[in-house]
């Protein structure tokens, strides 16, 4: 590549760094801002003085400890789920062999046929039906198998060797323990990848707690937040302060965890 | 320590043209060191893996001692298994490794301890015993596969081709040291390799297979001497049997001779007419001048091994090998008069079975 | 292998299940109904003698002559099918030998509003002529309305049934040809007998409708003849109807009929008051609630088939008890993901089927079958229309922001720490909250005070209302769209960048291509698939966008920014038309459908080719 070309790709690289981190840090910046500072013009990017007190305050406006109670509770709790209906299907669908084995998993495949908007009404429907609405149980029940997660549990179980499993028979193992203290141990990055996508996913959702969660107490971050925005509608400050806070879980967790993001991301979208 | 039987062991994979195991029968005996040899895709393997119960045989019964195993899972059936690339498991330690089977059956902690030990102690693995499989070297990992299969102390070791993944040097030296557990424990143990040296030094008795069907079972010395049909006499030896394909034609004098290609062989059989093969080891052809022995044939290649040269000849269409002692001077094109030792021939029918 | 003949006699014990409990099941539906019928005609019949019975010297009882004569009128009415007997306090009119009501049930009788079943007779209360107090009841035996247990197709297609279920059985062991051929008649044999047995529900359902309307247009004609002229009206008629609306009528079929009123499916029948006046009487055919029936009958009458189907198999499989281990445990393996996807995926789209052709509302208990005028109205509502071509628009998102994220990933493939910097960087907006991020936006859009605004100032560009101008608004948001998805666009295209080999770049370098030519003839080309796979999830998502326009516009201004998803959320949550919004849904999937399976064949050649 000539100089020029070089000078050019470092400029954009670096105007595309700006355009995505700003955004962020003016969010970071009107958090800190008073309420009446923040409607001046032009605007500034530094405020006069940290306010650091509209965190508390936007923080009570709703009962936010318990959205965020709420939010790591589905998350947590749809993780441990995806986990392990995945990977029980998966070794079932890489290791065993029984009849209709094939056409069973196409069958599963089949289910990404539907997009998850499509599912909305009649998940909702169901979930009333049982009495789940505005419950834990029915903003989880309907989150807790994957066909994604047990797609990628299963190309990734079938790259372990079969001695492996062999052997383990042998030595007087049987499926379950074969899939407890052989085949799980081996998968933690798989098992790691599929984990942290179904937090985030669930962190971010909102539809479907929308419309679940009915009662103040039973609602997650996302909707508290959009709540918050229609309560104090010209508190800017305030609503990004509220943003701030639901947003640095996740960045904490992607910067730990980048790799396996990264590695979610790949396995959706290339072998 | 137990002996294991086969009877008409048939195997047949789903959406196979063949069946990879045809009504193999086959008596291991108690303490005995047997080995499975044939090349590739002979069904040598299947058979193992038909006895640990890795695969269900589709006809046919296994026994091992007492006990009709034939429906049994791998796990009740009491045999320990040596894989070729080791199948250890990565995630534990070489202590964990070796006492898994155990935790597995829930013997007490204790008395894992002290049988881990006692088998690291045998195989010298003693200072490795909280290493990973993945900081140790290929011999080592051999030996820890062999640590695992001897904890259990099982009615019978099946190894399948255990150290076809080494080094030649390392080979031996594991080759010896299997042997010595086999003496040390008394164990009956089935060897698989398409290895014929591994084969002659380490079986008591050879079980020869080809696809899917046993062609001989004896003594290393026996299938050596004494080839139960053309494919053994060929795969045995290294190099092979010559085997010449030729006409039996009776002669006035009594007796008779069989051509093949440039050569015409007087055998010692009566009045043989018709298709017969002809078989005689390398070391039992010899060379002379054009006129001696009973034909000329053309050197092909020459092989100098030091020891001894292997001269490969062309007879009138047939190829066969003279391994002759020390090195000598021959050149590629000449023509040569073969001489053949006929106190070593074996005769095989068309079929080729072996005749007397 | 001693367990065989233990499965074969478990498939003949289910054989035997199978069809008799598919026949119970239907005889109880029909009895359902029966009773039904029974119940409404009682109650219609205690308002008939309400309302022509005169009133006793005194109080609101009835005179007890009166209510004797009608009573014996009413069992003599021409074209009057049911047994009928009327009680004045316990007292048996009809037949004065019969034993009386017990106190018991007449006391119960006033507890509750309706009639009541038991025993094979509706009881319905007789209440006095200020409808407040208890004085009598009315009790009816249905006249076999209803089909009885092997009645219509139902005994030859048990017939059928069994002599199947005994071949099929007969088969089990023998050849696979054969065998596959007995079972699969038994299955059929199994789907004709369920249909059958539905049949004699469906025809009790529809005879229960008839006959009440038939009775109660009878009853209603009988009560304008003893009234005297102009009554009675349509308000005296109504306790007559029950739940049932009496409407002026105009036209003259006597037998109840079927007809669509307001796109409901309707029962009709029209009553003849006098020469000039007929009324119509609507009610909701019950046969319209069958089908569910349908569903049981058809999983019973499979249970026998099934059964075999197992016996077959594990007879197959007795020699080889392995795989039968083995399956047993993919079996325990696959139960949980299975029975969820059943329940919360399978399920709910036969659920949105079903919702789509009734009027569903959580609010009313009555979900009556509406055919497709669900999916009429939606055709017709322009609201919807816009909402797909604002979806529409917003899927022009996905192309540009795959040139964005494949320039973004072409440039920063590097294994230099910047271009990881900047890659962490460009994947920050996926990696957080999606509120979070339209709310800054949406603060940065501000018109007044926004940083966008004053940054546009700076160059020269006056003030835009991005969210509240209809031609920027949709605009606005997919700016927002194209910020979030380029990190995880670029992510994905990195890592297609990185699996082509890099010897093919090195011999097109060597054979003089420039640049551009690499990447149009080796990197574009190598990277087809990834490309395709990131355009056509990229579709799916961004034709379900919901959180940003939710957030930012609601829709608006003017319907400028809804989309599909907006509109199904507020068909459901807001108007709670939940079958409205179900059809919405499937419409979704009829137009996403392409996309989805293309992203299914994806999928599908990485099973295949690993």
């Amino acid at each position: 590549m000539t100089k020029a070309g070089e000078r050019l790709a470092i400029g954009l690289a670096l105007l595309a760094t700006l355009a995505m981190v700003l955004p962020f840090l003016y969010m970071l910046a009107t958090a800190l801002t008073g309420e009446w500072e923040a409607f001046r013009y032009p605007p500034a990017l530094i405020p006069a003085r940290a306010h650091l007190e509209n965190f508390p305050a936007a923080l009570t406006a709703l009962p936010f400890d318990r959205f965020f109670l709420n939010s790591a509770i589905l998350a947590t709790c749809v993780v441990v789920g995806q986990l392990f209906t995945s990977a029980t299907a998966a070794y079932a669908f890489a290791r065993l062999r029984f009849p209709g084995r094939d056409r069973l998993f196409l069958c599963f495949l089949s289910v990404l046929l539907v997009p998850a908007l499509v599912l909305l009404v009649p998940r909702f429907l169901i979930v009333n039906a049982l009495g789940w609405v505005d419950s834990y149980a029915g903003l989880i029940s309907t989150e807790l198998v994957s066909v994604w997660g047990i797609f990628l549990l299963r190309q990734f179980f079938r790259t372990i060797p079969r001695e492996l499993e062999d052997a383990a028979r042998l030595d007087g193992a049987g499926e379950w323990t074969i899939f407890r203290r052989v085949v799980l141990p081996l998968s933690k990055p798989a098992l790691a990848t599929l984990a942290v996508v179904a937090f985030v996913d669930q962190w971010k959702s909102f539809l479907w707690p929308l419309v679940i969660a009915r009662s103040t107490e039973m609602q997650v971050v996302e909707v508290g937040l959009a709540n918050l925005h229609g309560l104090y509608y010209a508190n800017w400050p305030y609503q990004m302060a509220a943003a701030v806070t639901a947003t640095v879980p996740l960045l904490l967790l992607y910067l730990v965890a980048q790799r396996y993001f990264v590695r979610g991301i790949e396995m959706t979208g290339v072998t | 320590m137990a002996s294991v039987i086969l009877r008409n062991l048939t195997k047949s994979f789903d959406g196979a043209a063949r069946p990879a195991l045809r009504e193999l029968s086959l008596e291991v005996r108690d303490g005995e060191f047997l080995v499975l040899l044939g090349p590739s895709g002979c069904g040598k393997t299947t058979a193992l893996r038909c006895i640990a119960g890795l695969d269900e045989a589709t006809e046919g019964e296994i026994h091992i001692g007492e006990r009709d195993v034939t429906r049994l899972p791998p796990a009740a059936r009491d045999v320990a298994m040596v894989f070729q690339n080791y199948a250890l498991y990565p995630h534990l330690t070489v202590r964990e490794n070796i006492a898994f089977a155990l935790e597995v059956r829930r013997v007490p902690r204790k008395e894992i301890l002290r049988r881990v030990s006692e088998a690291a102690q045998r195989l010298g693995l003693a200072e490795l015993l909280e290493r990973r499989p993945a900081q140790l070297s290929g011999g080592q990992r051999q030996r820890v596969a062999l640590g695992r299969a001897i904890v259990r102390a099982p009615q019978a070791f099946l190894f399948d081709e255990p150290l076809s993944n080494l080094e030649a040097p390392l080979r031996s030296e594991l080759r010896s040291e299997i042997l010595k557990l086999h003496r040390a424990l008394g164990a009956t143990m089935i060897y698989v390799t398409h290895d014929q040296v591994e084969a002659m030094t380490m079986g008591q008795r050879i079980a020869l297979l080809y696809e899917g069907r046993l062609r001989q079972l004896g003594t290393p010395a026996e299938v050596y001497a004494r080839p139960a049909d053309v494919f053994v006499a060929r795969f045995v030896g290294s190099p092979g049997m010559n085997v010449l394909h030729g006409r039996g034609r009776a002669v006035e004098e009594g007796g008779s001779v069989v051509e093949c290609g440039s050569l015409t062989v007087p055998v010692p059989l009566e009045h043989y007419e018709g298709e017969i093969e002809l078989g005689v080891r390398p070391e039992h052809v010899t060379l002379g001048a054009t006129e001696k022995g009973v034909g000329n044939a053309e050197i092909l290649i020459v092989e100098p091994h030091g020891a001894e040269t292997l001269v490969h000849l062309d007879a009138g269409g047939q190829t066969l090998v003279a391994r002759l002692p020390g090195l000598l001077e021959l050149r590629v094109g000449d023509r040569v008069g073969v001489k053949l030792d006929k106190r070593h021939f074996h005769f095989f029918d068309a079929s080729g079975a072996r005749l007397a | 292998m001693r367990t065989v003949p233990r499965w074969r006699a478990a498939a003949l014990l289910a054989a035997a299940a199978s069809a008799l409990l598919a026949l119970a099941v239907a005889r109880w539906a029909a009895v359902r109904y029966e009773a039904a019928f029974a119940r409404r005609s009682a109650a219609t019949t205690a308002a008939y003698l309400a309302l022509v019975t005169p009133p006793a010297p005194l109080g609101a009882d009835y005179s007890l002559q009166q209510l004797f004569i009608q009573t014996r009128s009413l069992d003599a009415l021409p074209g009057w099918t049911p047994s009928v007997e009327v009680y004045h306090g316990t007292a048996p009119l009809l037949q004065p030998g019969a034993p009386p009501l017990s106190r018991l049930v007449l006391d119960r009788l006033r507890g509750q509003s309706g009639a009541s079943w038991g025993r094979g007779v509706a009881l319905a209360p007789l209440f006095d002529r200020d409808r407040w107090e208890v004085v009598g009841a009315v009790a009816i035996r249905p006249a076999g309305i209803a089909p009885g247990w092997l009645g219509g197709w139902t005994l030859p297609a048990l017939a059928l049934f069994a002599a199947a279920a005994l071949g099929a059985l007969r088969a089990v062991g023998g050849e696979w040809e054969r065998v596959r051929r007995a079972l699969r008649a038994y299955g059929a044999a199994g789907v004709l007998f369920g249909a059958a047995a539905y049949a004699n529900v469906q025809q009790a359902a529809r005879a229960s409708t008839d006959q009440w309307l038939a009775d109660a247009r009878l009853l209603m004609q009988e009560s304008s003849a003893r009234l005297p002229q102009g009554r009675p009206t349509l308000a005296d008629l109504a306790p007559l109807a029950g739940g049932a609306q009496v409407a002026p009528g105009d036209s003259a079929t006597t037998r109840p009929t079927r007809q669509s009123v307001g796109g409901v499916p309707s029962a009709v029948v029209e009553v003849r008051l006098s020469s000039r006046r007929w009324v119509e009487l609507r009610t909701a055919p019950a046969e319209a609630g069958a089908p569910p029936w349908l569903a049981l009958l058809l999983a019973l009458a499979l249970i026998g088939p099934l059964a075999a189907w197992v016996a077959v198999w594990v007879e197959r499989e007795a020699a080889r008890p392995q795989r039968l281990r083995e399956t047993a445990a993919a079996w325990w393996f696959l139960a949980p993901a299975t029975l969820h996807l059943a329940v919360f995926s399978f399920a709910p789209i036969l659920l949105a089927v079903y919702a789509s052709v009734h009027r569903w509302s959580l609010v009313e208990p009555e979900r009556p079958f509406v055919g497709l005028a669900n999916f009429a109205q939606l055709v017709r509502d322009p609201v919807v229309w816009i909402s797909l071509r604002n979806t529409a628009l917003y899927t022009l998102t996905v192309p540009v922001t795959m040139v964005v994220a494949l320039g973004a990933a072409l440039a920063l493939g590097r294994r230099s720490w910047a271009a990881r910097l900047v890659r962490t960087a460009v994947f920050l907006p996926f990696a957080s909250s999606v509120v979070a991020v339209a709310l800054v936006w949406q603060w940065m859009y501000h018109t007044d005070f926004g940083a966008i605004n004053w940054m546009l100032s700076l160059a020269g560009v006056g003030p835009v209302d991005w969210l509240g101008n209809p031609n920027t608004a949709l605009i606005a948001l997919m700016i927002v769209s194209l910020w979030v998805q380029a990190g995880y666009q670029m992510t994905v295209f990195l890592a297609g960048l990185q699996a082509i080999p890099r010897d093919y770049l090195d011999a097109a370098r060597v054979d003089g291509a420039g640049a551009w030519r690499r990447f149009r003839t080796i990197t574009l080309p190598l990277l087809k698939p990834v490309t395709l796979f990131v355009f056509v999830t990229g579709i799916i998502s961004s034709f379900q966008v919901f959180t940003y326009v939710y957030v930012l516009t609601g829709g608006g201004p003017g319907h400028a920014t809804d989309v599909v998803a907006h509109q199904l959320y507020q068909a459901a949550w807001t108007f709670l038309q939940f079958g409205s919004a179900s059809a919405l849904s499937l419409l979704l999937f009829v137009v996403l459908f392409g996309a989805t399976w293309a992203q299914l064949r994806l999928l599908e050649r990485r099973v295949t080719y690993d």
